[in-house]
């Protein structure tokens, strides 16, 4: 198998063909066969893959398998080869399972959608793009992943195309990420102009040995950039609440457990570059921890269930670059992989509350769900302990790790107390956030329709396994961390934390879960939504203003895309009118053309010399 | 000067190509002669005669001919075989979409192989005069095929206005050679070279004739600000030949200023001359790709694509070295591929060709021609440069031969814009896939064994180069270290 890696992106990649070409003629049952099965044998062959890996590389050196050379020019050279390393192992499972029991859980709840075998073969092909992003041995191979993702992931978000919300969701996922798509590039092309290699060992080779720390600098905040669009941080978070309008199972896939993580794999990965560009890392963790708490306060103020969610993942992806920010990489990457758990397992719950609600998604038409889908209900209140950071459950370790690390940094030990505290506070948001929105969903009593009333239901098998599989991973992905077990696997650069400083931190972070709880039950858990009325009475202006997100979208809107809008059609409309204002400035000879060539009288022609006319004057005037 | 007889043994060798396509034209029209009977076999016909050129291709040696004023190369024979691609692309397209609109004839074929036969003298003329010679005899056909569809008026239009522009073009690219030949005595590329390394490089009369010609072939090239004609050519041509127009016509002017260029390689180290290069890509790539954005009509949309890709495609010429020179082959086999593929669905759509194809004619199409829909993604795909496929390893290279030259900034203008440029591609993709047709209005693709033959040439060419492109760049730059000085 490790000569053959190419075969685990291959098997999904199969699936999207045979579904594509095939699943419209055949039929939900083949579908349902070919999208979870294709994916199942990926998980196979990656698990494979990895036990000979550790059987073969005790040591966790970097495996490389090299399909071809595919592009060659001047000396430099790309192939498409393949890699495993721990770092890439950690990231090859957490896809390839997620992925699997995710595409378990779609057959369940795509069931009665129109388009099925459309969603399996876009689900096949963003997992074998994901796989090629987190299997590739250099940036290029990894930008193949990067943008196949980012297509897939628009894809799926307009998947419910006969929605205008869902189209506009997707566009705009897709303009806010082509902004970081282009410092990846970018970044890339410098590798390659100034290193001569987009290897990934190379490259830090290379960089290590001395290079000028500005030219570094330059490549870490370019490829941050990228990671800032993919992993939705500020400034380019915006998209990611909105792309919530594609199907359930594709927020708890990709926008949740992988995709969005490729942006935290992407500072993991370079880490030799960024350690060499301390500034760099700061500005990933400065932009972490504002994204952090700047997300989780909009979250407590948002009704529909996936919303609170989609902020809710907002925020914790800026944990994840606090510790990648601080230098911890370890933490970062532990807390991606415990995120993938808690967080899937979340808006797979959402899916099946959505599902026995009949569609509904506002959590103030819910309420009471506690007795009537106990499985799910079990297995939100396991997830939302765990994010909320309640010891010794799996999002407890991991963030506390990366908020111990802050505090210890050595990188800026001054900054490093800030970001702390604000990621402390932070936390307390998110175990307040979380419970309101547990304590509205499944406390209280109904206040739905009576017609919802009836219809509701537990899901199907297919969907209670995934949730009660991801739950158990929720309790005991903390053991990960057990004899540092995770840290000695990954060998990322790390540093020492103090035992104060541990203690300090983990004291802090038990009792902002405890408070945060407490707050959440001491309203909502007692008053359901009169709680929320007494706030907008009590501070209606904040109320309002994280309603609407801080109006951050409104201002994009007027500062960027009105004007954007205004200069393309300037260009394109104004050609004309530039020509004739050209005409009129030009005064005497320039109308002296235009009246001689107006005799031809076809339209436009006139005006076509006459740019060419002025074109090679301009011309003459600049360059002779 | 030395007289140099100027039919020497071993012409026809040289010619063989250009030969085969002459005469097989000569053919064609005397079979439309002969009546209605035959049109179904032109079409089939002009295949094989442009394969049969194809393969004559090998018999040709390389060297110089007709006293030095025709050089025939490894990179001339790449070209060839673009032009001849292209020109392949087009009659596939052509077959059905003229039967279908009643004004199928063998002059059609003919015209197309009369003007790969002015293209292939672009790209081979190591004299001025030569590569202006193949330029008109490139654009008389072109005047005529743009207005082929005659009973349409936008047809005719587009032809008078191509006719116009292209006058008024040529003009300033005759001035520009006569003042060139003014100031070096003579209209061959060696023999410039030659005066060109001794000439003053503040020499104004030079940097104005250098200004007017690059003006006139900037127009053949459709590069802003000289590409106001392309959408409304583009948009009243048949759409077949319209894809074709992008393409061919481009490839062979930027070969030919391959080696103008390089013939006053001593005096662009020092000029201002290679900076109006840059401008015209750098105006190319923002104003096609901003104006992109804003059409809704199919083929002006890929009209105002053609222009940014021009962009690109010049920023290669800016370095002069081997391995640009085999970027832009790489690119133009390429955008042959991309370009005549996605304008040939667009000649698929039986419509009113005097309306315009909008992105609404296309709207669930996917759905209704998954084949077509499919070729369609491909090629906007390619176009907007996502890997796999050949349009991002084009792009690739061609950046990347600027970033090793140092023109980063260009480099970034180049990757922004090409960024931007995905949105309007993808836009189509939206239409094929997300997008329900208004009631009552499903315009089904009318191809037939041709275009389905013609599109699955064009998307495997497009995955094969994007993933096996080593072989075609390592080709092209061994010919292109032999053309340059």
């Amino acid at each position: 198998m490790l000569n053959h890696l190419w075969l685990i992106p291959a098997l999904p990649l199969l699936g999207f063909l045979l579904n594509g070409l095939f699943g419209k003629r055949l039929g939900n049952g083949f579908v349902s066969l070919v999208g979870p099965l294709s994916s199942f044998l990926s998980a196979v062959a990656g698990t494979v893959a990895v036990l000979q890996y550790h059987h073969q590389y005790p040591n966790g050196d970097r495996h490389v398998d090299v399909v071809y050379n595919w592009i060659s020019s001047g000396g430099v050279g790309a192939d498409l080869a393949f890699q495993l390393d721990p770092l890439s192992i950690v990231m090859l499972l957490v896809v390839t399972w997620v992925g699997f029991l995710i595409h378990l859980y779609s057959v369940g709840y795509m069931a009665h959608e129109e388009g099925y075998w459309r969603y399996f073969s876009y689900l096949n092909l963003f997992l074998a793009e994901m796989l090629v992003l987190v299997l590739g041995s250099s940036y290029l191979v990894m930008f193949v992943g990067w943008e196949g993702v980012g297509l897939c992931s628009y894809l799926l978000i307009g998947f419910y195309y006969d929605k205008d919300f869902a189209v506009a969701a997707g566009k705009k996922a897709f303009v806010v990420n082509r902004i970081g798509d282009f410092g990846f590039l970018v970044a890339m092309f410098l590798m390659f102009a100034y290193f001569g290699t987009v290897d990934f060992a190379k490259v830090s080779q290379i960089a290590s040995g001395g290079v000028e720390p500005g030219l570094v600098t330059a490549i870490c905040l370019l490829l941050f950039l990228g990671a800032t669009g993919k992993s939705a941080q500020i400034p380019l978070y915006v998209w990611l609440p909105d792309a919530m309008a594609g199907p359930t199972p594709v927020s708890a896939l990709i926008h949740a457990a992988t995709m969005v993580t490729a942006g935290v794999y992407m500072i993991a990965r370079p880490n030799a570059l960024y350690r060499l560009a301390p500034d760099a890392l700061m500005v990933v963790a400065i932009i972490g921890a504002l994204t952090a708490i700047f997300a989780a306060t909009i979250g407590i103020r948002q009704n529909d269930i996936k919303k609170v969610l989609a902020y809710s993942t907002v925020s914790q992806l800026g944990f994840m670059f606090i510790g990648v920010g601080v230098g911890a990489f370890t933490a970062g990457i532990f807390h991606l992989i415990t995120h993938a758990f808690f967080k899937a397992c979340l808006f797979l719950g959402s899916g099946s509350v959505i599902h026995a609600m009949s569609g509904e998604q506002d959590i103030r038409r819910m309420g009471g769900l506690w007795k009537k889908i106990p499985i799910t209900a079990w297995t939100f209140l396991i997830a939302t302990i765990a994010i909320a950071g309640f010891p010794p459950l799996s999002g407890f370790f991991s963030k506390d790790e990366i908020l111990a690390s802050a505090l210890a940094n050595p990188y800026f030990p001054d900054l490093g107390v800030w970001i702390w505290a604000i990621g402390t506070v932070a936390a307390l948001f998110t175990a307040f956030y979380m419970f309101r929105l547990f304590f509205l969903t499944f406390g209280g009593s109904f206040r739905g329709t009576q017609e919802q009333e009836h219809h509701l239901h537990e899901s199907p098998w297919t969907m209670t396994v995934p949730l009660v599989v991801l739950a158990a991973g929720s309790i005991l992905g903390g053991a990960l961390t057990v004899n540092h077990f995770l840290e000695h696997w990954l060998e990322l650069p790390t540093f020492e934390v103090s035992p104060a400083r541990a203690w300090l931190a983990m004291i802090a972070s038990t009792i902002v879960a405890i408070l945060g709880t407490w707050f959440a039950y001491a309203l909502f858990g007692r008053r359901g939504l009169a709680a929320d009325e007494r706030f907008e009475r009590r501070a209606p202006a904040v109320a309002r203003t994280l309603e609407n997100k801080y109006y951050v979208d409104e201002f994009y809107d007027e500062a960027l895309v009105t004007p954007l809008e205004r200069f393309s059609r300037f260009l394109w409309r104004g050609i004309d009118a530039l020509i004739d204002g050209i005409l009129a400035l030009g005064g005497y000879v320039v109308a002296a053309v235009g009246d001689l060539l107006r005799f031809l009288q076809t339209g436009n022609v006139r005006n076509y010399a006459l740019m060419f006319f002025v074109g090679v004057i301009v011309f003459i005037w600049i360059f002779a | 000067m030395t007289l140099h007889p100027l039919i020497e043994p071993g012409w026809v060798n040289a010619i063989l190509p250009e030969l085969v396509l002459c005469v097989g034209g000569l053919l064609l029209m005397l079979l439309g002669a002969f009546g209605a009977r035959l049109r179904g076999i032109t079409a089939p016909l002009a295949l094989i005669v442009f394969i049969v050129t194809a393969w004559s291709e090998k018999l040709v040696l390389a060297g110089t001919f007709f006293g030095g004023t025709y050089e025939i190369s490894g990179i001339t024979r790449i070209f060839d075989i673009t032009f001849l691609l292209s020109a392949i692309l087009a009659t596939l397209f052509a077959r059905e979409y003229l039967e279908r609109e009643g004004i199928e004839g063998g002059e059609f074929y003919a015209l197309l192989m009369w003007a790969t036969v002015g293209m292939m003298m672009m790209a081979k003329g190591l004299d001025l005069l030569i590569v202006i010679l193949g330029l008109e005899l490139l654009s008389i056909c072109i005047f005529v095929l743009v207005g082929y569809h005659r009973r349409i008026p936008v047809s005719n239009e587009a032809s008078l206005k191509y006719f116009l522009m292209g006058a008024f073009a040529t003009g300033f690219i005759l001035y520009g050679t006569a003042l060139f030949y003014g100031a070096t005595r003579s209209t061959n590329f060696t023999e410039m070279a030659r005066a060109f390394s001794t000439a003053d490089p503040n020499n104004v009369l030079l940097s104005i004739a250098f200004v007017l010609l690059m003006s006139g072939l900037g127009f053949k090239l459709a590069a802003a600000p000289f590409h106001g004609w392309a959408p409304d050519v583009y948009q009243g041509a048949p759409s077949p030949i319209a894809g074709w127009l992008s393409v061919a016509p481009k490839a062979a002017t930027l070969i030919a200023l391959v080696r103008l260029l390089s013939a006053m390689l001593p005096m662009l180290q020092f000029s201002l001359w290679m900076k109006m290069i840059a401008a015209l890509s750098v105006l190319s790539m923002v104003i096609g790709n901003a104006a992109a954005i804003a059409q809704r009509d199919l083929k002006r949309m890929l009209a105002y694509s053609g222009i940014a890709h021009v962009g690109y495609m010049l920023i290669a010429l800016l370095s002069l070295r081997d391995d640009s020179v085999a970027a832009i082959a790489v690119y133009t086999i390429t955008y042959a591929l991309m370009n005549i593929g996605a304008f040939g669905v667009v000649s698929t759509l039986a419509k009113n060709q005097n309306d315009p194809q909008t992105l609404d004619d296309i709207a669930g199409l996917g759905f209704r021609s998954p084949f077509s829909g499919l070729a369609l993604t491909v090629c906007m795909f390619s176009l907007s440069g996502l890997p796999p496929t050949a349009g991002f390893i084009a792009k690739f290279y061609i950046f990347k031969t600027a970033v090793d030259s140092g023109h980063l900034a260009i480099a970034i203008v180049g990757i922004l814009t090409s960024i931007v440029s995905v949105y309007y591609y993808l836009r189509v993709v939206y239409y094929l896939y997300m997008k329900e047709p208004a009631e009552g209005y499903a315009i089904v693709p009318a191809g037939g064994i041709f275009a389905t033959g013609a599109l699955a040439i064009t998307m495997i060419g497009i995955f094969v180069i994007g993933l096996f492109p080593t072989p075609l760049f390592a080709m092209a730059g061994a010919a292109a270290r032999a053309l340059l000085p």
